[in-house]
């Protein structure tokens, strides 16, 4: 009988980091990992290639239309739904369904996961944000050390930094287009008085290379993140999952699905199915562990468990996006070598929630117009011509609260498979408003009316379901990511998170991934 | 519409404005985004959509002036839908 030292399920995040961690011992990765299809027309800059005389009507709408999916279907995000990016949330509704009359969100069954598409925003965990994790940030300090050295991170030790940690081995930061120096340099005159609103501003950390690293690119602002997978310059972990590959490291299996498992005095045997052929397939391992994102891990456990009845805890980043504008700036023509991703992070803090929440700002070089021009009150003649000279003077404020808790916001498994997801909506909140008043003070026009609320899961930051405890009870794991009840099957995604901040919790993922993988490599025999 | 030709854009800008959610004034409003779509890729048409100079006496002018013609286009709109029956 064939027995793999340890099985890793999905290609996400914490699964790929695991596996890393761990590497040295003989793993197979379990994962359906939809690849990204070659993109050979797209390279250079966005808006040049636009002018051009090439035909980009496959690559920006899609032989199949992908593009307009958001005028059909539910809307998801803007970067997913483009011919290119549209792999990375391929088939989840067939293979992975979710019952939920308000989701909003995507799951990945691509070769990265989500993070094929992400932001890149990566940002340590503090010990203000562990709290009621078995954990701190002395403990996770060396890997995000680590993670920064070998995915690369750019960003400035600014004011930022008592919430982002200091980090030494970071690259410089992106480039910032002539609006958010203009903004930053506002923010430093205005000091004192974010000071007394209990807000900091400063450059966004992104898992983004601003110089050559490990033969990846630096980034070139070309403005196809909304189009093109797989930009060398913004890490993924399919990249790291590739190498391990080349380096046979791992044994990759995609097209399977993990079904679910059983665990034994032996090991663990898991239930696969092949999706090409439909056979389930049967591998064992001494140890298993599950990061195949906090909903499918939360699907396996309790299909392992068989159990359709236990609601189990989720947690997501409740969204709010305030566009605000500088009038001056109308009629400036787009800066089209500017990035779309984050340019700028705020943290503020809240007495109502008595944590930090925590923004990221975005220009508008990024999405097709024709994604928002429906969204503007006008004519369709008049939104074009708004969205033309106004877009190059706004900015977009992406608010992210804390998930909470609530009896509301659960996972449960129904017997036809469906995973029930459900996300207690947030209401507005007195914050938004000191937001926009603060813009206001720096001379931007903006106004509560403005604010868009993507729905329920939108975030795409799922985490909890599986949360770790210092003394772990039912469907808890442990600090060690050990899954309460079992002798070999661990966590290693965000379904271990115990809470959720207004943070990103990708780079504490791979971080808690990561030593979670090397402990269980090293003390295996 | 195209029958009578009617000024699609007035209808549909009627339509929305009414907050009518039916499937004849989804539809509308629909193909009127898809055709944005379809033309926003072609590089003929890409300065319809991005400003690509310097402009601002010539932006404001145009933001004042396509408001105003919206709000025509809201009366005319309004006017046909009722004149042609056609919610």
């Amino acid at each position: 009988m064939d027995w793999f030292d340890l099985i890793v399920v999905g290609s996400g995040p914490g699964a790929t980091f695991a596996a890393y961690g761990a590497r040295g011992r003989r793993i197979l990765v379990l994962d359906v990992g939809h690849d990204a299809p070659p993109s050979p027309q797209l390279t250079g800059n966005a808006y040049e290639l636009r002018r051009g005389k090439v035909d980009l009507f496959p690559s920006l709408i899609g032989e199949r239309f992908e593009s307009l999916r958001n005028l059909w279907k539910r809307p998801i995000s803007l970067k997913l739904k483009s011919p290119y990016m549209s792999y990375i949330v391929r088939d989840w509704e067939r293979v992975a369904p979710v019952a939920s009359e308000s989701f909003e969100g995507a799951i990945s069954l691509a070769k990265g996961g989500l993070a094929n598409g992400w932001g890149a925003g990566v940002f340590r965990f503090t010990d203000r944000d562990l709290a009621g994790f078995p954990l701190t940030a002395e403990e996770l300090r060396p890997y995000y050390d680590e993670l920064t050295a070998y995915i690369g991170v750019s960003g400035a030790n600014d004011d930022l930094a008592a919430y982002f940690e200091r980090d030494e081995g970071m690259l410089p930061p992106l480039r910032l287009s002539s609006f958010f120096a203009e903004l930053m340099g506002s923010y430093e005159r205005l000091r004192p008085l974010f000071q007394r609103e209990k807000t900091t501003m400063g450059r966004a950390r992104l898992a983004v290379l601003t110089e050559p690293r490990n033969g990846r690119a630096a980034y070139d602002y070309g403005n196809l993140e909304f189009f093109k997978p797989h930009d060398p310059a913004i890490y993924t972990p399919a990249y790291t999952i590739d190498e391990m590959i080349r380096a046979g490291a791992i044994e990759y299996r995609s097209g399977h699905l993990v079904t679910h498992y059983r665990d034994t005095d032996e090991g663990v045997e898991v239930h696969s199915r092949n999706l090409a052929t439909d056979a389930i397939e049967v591998t064992r391992g001494r140890k298993l562990l599950l990061g195949a994102g906090a909903l499918n891990t939360a699907r396996i456990v309790l299909e392992s468990n068989g159990d359709y009845q236990t609601r189990l805890p989720a947690l997501d980043n409740p969204m709010a996006c305030i566009p605000f504008f500088r009038l001056s700036r109308i009629g400036q023509p787009l800066a089209v070598h500017d990035t779309s991703l984050a340019q700028l992070n705020l943290v503020v803090e809240d007495a109502a929630w008595g944590e930090p929440l925590q923004a990221s700002l975005y220009g508008t070089t990024g999405p097709l117009r024709s994604d928002i021009v429906f969204s503007l009150p006008l004519s369709v003649r008049a939104n074009l011509v708004w969205t033309k000279y106004v877009a190059p003077a706004m900015g977009l404020l992406m608010l992210f609260y804390p998930g909470r808790q609530s009896p509301e916001s659960y996972v449960r498994l129904r017997p036809s498979g469906e995973l029930e997801v459900q996300f207690a909506p947030e209401p507005p909140h007195r914050v938004e408003r000191r937001l926009i008043r603060l813009l206001r003070k720096m001379g931007y026009v903006t106004h509560a009316a403005f604010i868009q609320r993507p729905g329920s899961g939108a975030g795409l930051h799922y985490a909890g379901t599986l949360p770790m405890r210092a003394h772990p009870g039912r469907y808890e794991t442990s600090a060690e990511g050990l899954l309460a009840g079992t002798q070999g099957v661990y966590i290693v995604d965000g379904a271990g998170f115990s809470r959720l901040p207004a943070k990103n919790l990708t780079f504490t993922i791979m971080a808690n991934a990561l030593r979670i993988g090397r402990r269980i490599g090293q003390q295996l025999p | 519409m195209v029958a009578r030709r009617l000024d699609a854009e007035a209808v549909e800008f009627a339509l929305r404005r009414r907050g009518l959610l039916g499937d004849q004034a989804r539809d509308l409003a629909r193909r009127m985004q898809i055709l944005c779509y379809l033309v926003e890729v072609q590089p003929a048409y890409l300065g319809e959509f991005i400003n690509a100079e310097k402009s601002r006496g010539r932006a404001w002018a145009a933001l004042v002036g396509t408001t105003f013609r919206s709000v025509w286009k809201l009366v005319k709109g309004e006017y046909l839908v009722r004149r042609h029956g056609l919610v």
